[in-house]
């Protein structure tokens, strides 16, 4: 149960010790964690950018050098072609045809067709044999247009779709035309020709398909100078609109590696250029595939980070509470001290825990010796003080009562002289009662008997005494000396100037009810005024100017520093009409084990109804 | 303490919360492809080829496994609930179908398909009820269309048409005859006779019992490669024929002169936006399958070479 001083402290942002070390611990973890998997993927990523791009780059140049080989094997079959067969032998020579068909059924893996055409266009040899169509003008074609217009070179068309012979089949062919002027002789007419070798875009776009299909989300084209697409792995998306891929940009690069926008974040592009013909081979890495393999990498790097957390927390809790154990046991012990228990400090942990327990260990200790101290002080001033208001009786009453005995002496008065000298004695026997505060009611009711012999004997017996005390309260405890002093008022404020004729009277009852003792004195003197009635208990500093000295409130004070708070005196009080006292004390069985408790800890047994109270 | 120890294990707690979601993720990546089947006849013959390249390209795209049925001409709603069913047996989870022909295929499809999602490919389904439309959507050409356009194609001077159409009870059919008769009535052109075919029949030998005519227009693609196969034989010898292709046969014929005019639709398109649409359906459930209407195209063998559009079909068939 959380306790109100607990809700106070968290309320004011105080925490324990073991929530303060958790909190700090796992703070410094988690960022650090953190920071390490941010860093770590960061590493990662880069690490994995580099490899993508190295790993593109190699594929590249790998494939440029396939393709230039091919095409390089390529130009030997036209170079053979058309200086060890065309300028060789006579066209119209059959050897001529024999090298022709040769040289094409050692490459037709490669080649899809050579063929000679005149400069009018008009076919003169061709391979495979095939029937050229009606309607195929080559003149109007652009490999033929290319190789007219630049004679030196050969010519590398874009790929296409092969429009010049029918062989039966119903099928197209795509292929990339290498076309070149060609001299020719025709008997012995040297004249000149183009030179025609259809080779297979499957040459190239075998090499293109198998990297494409073996690449992770990396894929390669091949476009010319100006962008146009010679191969795409998406061609047929590209061409309807279903795809988008913008090589312009690519194709005007240098061999590279090169960053480009596209939808609305970066992919790289790895461009190399191909032998002959100025295509570039284009590798690109698309954002959406590092995308994919960095969600990866993400997801582990959050899975370790998770469970690094899980486990230092973990760890974390039991360091944490391995450190405030010992902390929060002394404070638990500390804190069962203040409520008032005595439980032994804890003395454990680490030295400067144990040093700190021994330390409020011995604090406590000290602590308690001290209240002791003060406590057993305090008794013996208390004791002290009623010694001193008992000792108060004696000095002006002995010496009232030897001057009324030295006047008697004097007015020959030896019987009633000895009376008072023996009411004296007995007087002064339960006065001293070997030094003991508690005496049992009936040796104070003897004492107070004894006085009024006394005071009435000085009075003449102007006024009467009458006691109308129960029996079974006389072996009751009582502070002794407490009737005298009520009597004594009583007397002076009383009874004591009232004619014989005014018929003075004091009644001393006493009685027992339930648990407690009540005493009265009762006087049918003139009473008192109000305003002393009120002070007469509390007012310290009046002390009287008759009789013993004592007055009522010394009285009231002894009762209560014995029996309590609850105990004492209390008066009423009517002009003209009588005073009454009533002593109330608790009802406690004179025997010699209460009498020597109450001298012993009258003080301590006070305070401990305070506390009940 | 106690206070502590619950922060403590609400935190571990979603952490291992937070842990077992990233694990599904990584997990989740490697989810195993959705198999779609394809219900094609003849799905081996040449005159898919495109567009079974349009679907391998849009499933490789979009993560999908797709299995093309091994099939036969697929005569009647029977034979193809045969090979539904064979594939229902093959956890299947969507089919592309080429409806067979019959009013009965479209009940067997809701039959049969009822808890997988079905689109249908090239035709729809045959609805004796012209004005009633199916259930399903579908991906392929507009054969009305692709009739006008023939009848545009063949003009003003075109008379004696006979005109061979697939199977009466397909949609394609009927669809293709009628786009091809409403144009070439505002055109006043005259249709001599129109024959659907039927099964094991031999369609040369009906050509050859009708009347002689002008032009032939062939509104079945795998009719058109086989007239045009004997267009410079015997009667077809003088006949102007035209048609609808999905062969690149089609359009060699047409090169080779044997055709004088074909329309071709896009096989690669059909078979690239089907897959992909159905993909959109696998992915998210709630997704309602759209229709498409894919590309037509006239060709003319003069411009064969000259049209980049024709390039790019080529381009398909290899």
């Amino acid at each position: 149960m959380k306790t109100k001083e607990d809700k106070k402290r968290f309320h004011k942002g105080e925490f324990s010790i073991q929530s303060i070390i958790m909190s700090v611990l796992s703070a410094v973890t988690i960022v650090t964690i953190v920071i390490m998997g941010f860093l770590l993927y960061h590493r990662f990523r880069q690490t994995m950018d580099k490899t993508a791009v190295s790993d593109t780059e190699a594929t590249v140049e790998s494939t440029v050098e396939r393709i230039n080989l091919a095409f390089l094997d390529i130009r030997h079959i036209f170079n053979a072609a058309n200086y060890n067969v065309i300028q060789e032998f006579d066209i119209s020579s059959q050897e001529f045809g024999k090298q022709f068909s040769l040289l094409y059924e050692i490459n037709s893996d490669k080649i899809q067709s050579i063929a000679l055409y005149g400069k009018d266009g008009k076919l003169i040899a061709s391979e495979p044999v095939a029937m050229e169509k009606n309607n195929a003008d080559v003149t109007s074609q652009s490999w033929y247009c290319n190789a007219e217009s630049d004679i030196e070179n050969i010519q590398f068309s874009l790929p296409h779709t092969q429009n010049l012979f029918r062989d039966g089949s119903f099928r197209f062919y795509r292929v990339i035309s290498l076309s070149r002027s060609v001299d020719i002789n025709d008997g012995e007419r040297p004249g000149s020709g183009v030179l025609l070798v259809d080779i297979k875009c499957s040459v190239i776009e075998d090499v293109l398909r198998q990297i494409n299909d073996s690449s992770d989300g990396v894929y390669y084209y091949v476009c010319n100078r100006d962008g146009e697409m010679i191969y795409h792995p998406r061609q047929s998306e590209l061409s309807r609109g279903l795809f988008a891929e913008d090589s312009s940009p690519a194709a005007g690069y240098e061999d590279g590696v090169y960053e480009m926008p596209s939808g609305g974040s970066t992919e790289q592009v790895i461009v190399g250029s191909i032998a002959y013909t100025g295509w570039k081979l284009i590798g690109v890495i698309p954002q959406n595939r590092q995308t994919t393999s960095n969600d990866d990498l993400k997801y582990y790097i959050f899975i370790t980070i998770i469970v690094l957390l899980m486990m230092l927390l973990g760890g974390n809790r039991i360091i944490s509470k391995k450190i405030s154990k010992p902390i929060r046991a002394l404070d638990e012990s500390v804190k069962a001290y203040e409520a008032g228990g005595k439980p032994d400090i804890y003395i454990g942990g680490s030295t400067e825990i144990r040093h700190l327990g021994h330390s409020v260990q011995k604090s406590y200790e000290q602590i308690e010796e001290l209240m002791d101290e003060i406590i057993r002080q305090q008794n013996e001033r208390r004791k002290s003080e009623l010694a001193v208001l008992q000792n108060q009786i004696n000095p002006h009453f002995l010496y009232n009562t030897l001057e009324s005995i030295t006047w008697m002496v004097e007015a020959r008065k030896n019987d009633e002289a000895v009376l008072m000298i023996t009411e004296l004695a007995k007087l002064l026997r339960v006065s001293l009662s070997k030094g003991k505060t508690i005496i049992p009611i009936a040796d104070e009711l003897q004492h107070s008997r004894s006085y009024m012999n006394i005071q009435r004997a000085r009075y003449k017996d102007s006024f009467k005494t009458e006691f109308q005390i129960d029996d079974e309260i006389k072996d009751y405890c009582i502070v002794k000396l407490v009737i005298q002093p009520i009597l004594e008022n009583a007397i002076y404020y009383g009874v004591g100037h009232m004619d014989e004729d005014d018929d003075g009277k004091i009644i001393v009852r006493g009685e027992k009810k339930g648990e407690d003792i009540y005493i009265s004195i009762e006087d049918n003197g003139m009473g008192m005024p109000e305003d002393v009635l009120q002070n007469l208990l509390t007012d310290t500093n009046k002390v009287s100017k008759h009789g013993s000295g004592v007055g009522v409130i010394n009285v009231h004070s002894r009762i209560r520093l014995m029996f309590g708070e609850k105990y004492g005196l209390s008066v009423e009080s009517e002009p003209d009409e009588g005073t009454r006292v009533v002593i109330h004390i608790p009802a406690i069985p004179y025997t010699r084990e209460n009498a020597e408790q109450l001298e012993k800890q009258p003080c301590r047994q006070w305070r401990k109804e305070d506390e009940k109270k | 303490m106690r206070k502590n120890k619950i922060t403590f294990l609400v935190m571990e707690l979603l952490l291992l919360i937070l842990a077992l979601f990233f694990v599904w993720k990584i997990f989740n990546q490697n989810v195993p492809e959705k198999r779609v089947a394809v219900v094609l006849p003849e799905a081996g013959d040449n005159r898919w080829d495109a567009l079974i390249k349009g679907m391998k390209q849009s499933a490789k795209n979009n993560h999908i496994h797709l299995i093309i049925c091994n099939t036969d001409e697929m005569e009647s709603a029977e034979v193809e609930q045969e090979i539904i069913q064979e594939q229902r047996n093959n956890q299947i989870d969507a089919f592309l179908v080429w409806p067979a022909s019959g009013s009965e295929t479209e009940e067997m499809l809701k039959n049969e398909c009822a808890d997988v999602p079905v689109i249908l490919i090239v035709e729809n389904v045959y609805n004796e009820d012209e004005q009633e439309f199916s259930t399903f959507s579908e991906i392929g050409p507009d054969y009305y269309e692709m009739g006008a356009l023939l009848a545009r194609e063949l003009g003003e001077d075109a008379s004696k048409i006979g005109i061979v159409a697939g199977r009466e009870e397909s949609e394609a059919s009927t669809s293709a005859v009628r786009g091809f008769s409403d144009t070439l009535e505002q055109m006043k052109g005259e249709i001599a006779w129109c024959y659907y075919q039927e099964e094991d029949c031999n369609v040369l030998d009906e050509i050859r019992a009708r009347a002689p005519v002008d032009h032939l227009v062939v509104l079945d693609s795998r009719t058109l490669d086989r007239i045009g196969e004997q267009a410079d034989n015997g009667e077809l010898k003088n006949i102007r024929i035209f048609g609808i292709g999905y062969s690149v046969k089609s359009i060699a014929m047409l090169d080779y002169g044997k055709i004088d005019g074909l329309v071709a639709p896009d096989g690669y398109e059909i078979g690239y936006k089907s897959v992909e649409e159905m993909a959109k359906k696998l992915q998210h459930r709630f997704y309602k399958t759209k229709s498409v209407k894919t590309t037509i195209k006239m060709i003319r063998s003069d411009d064969l070479f000259q049209d980049e559009d024709i390039e790019r079909f080529l381009y398909s068939y290899e």
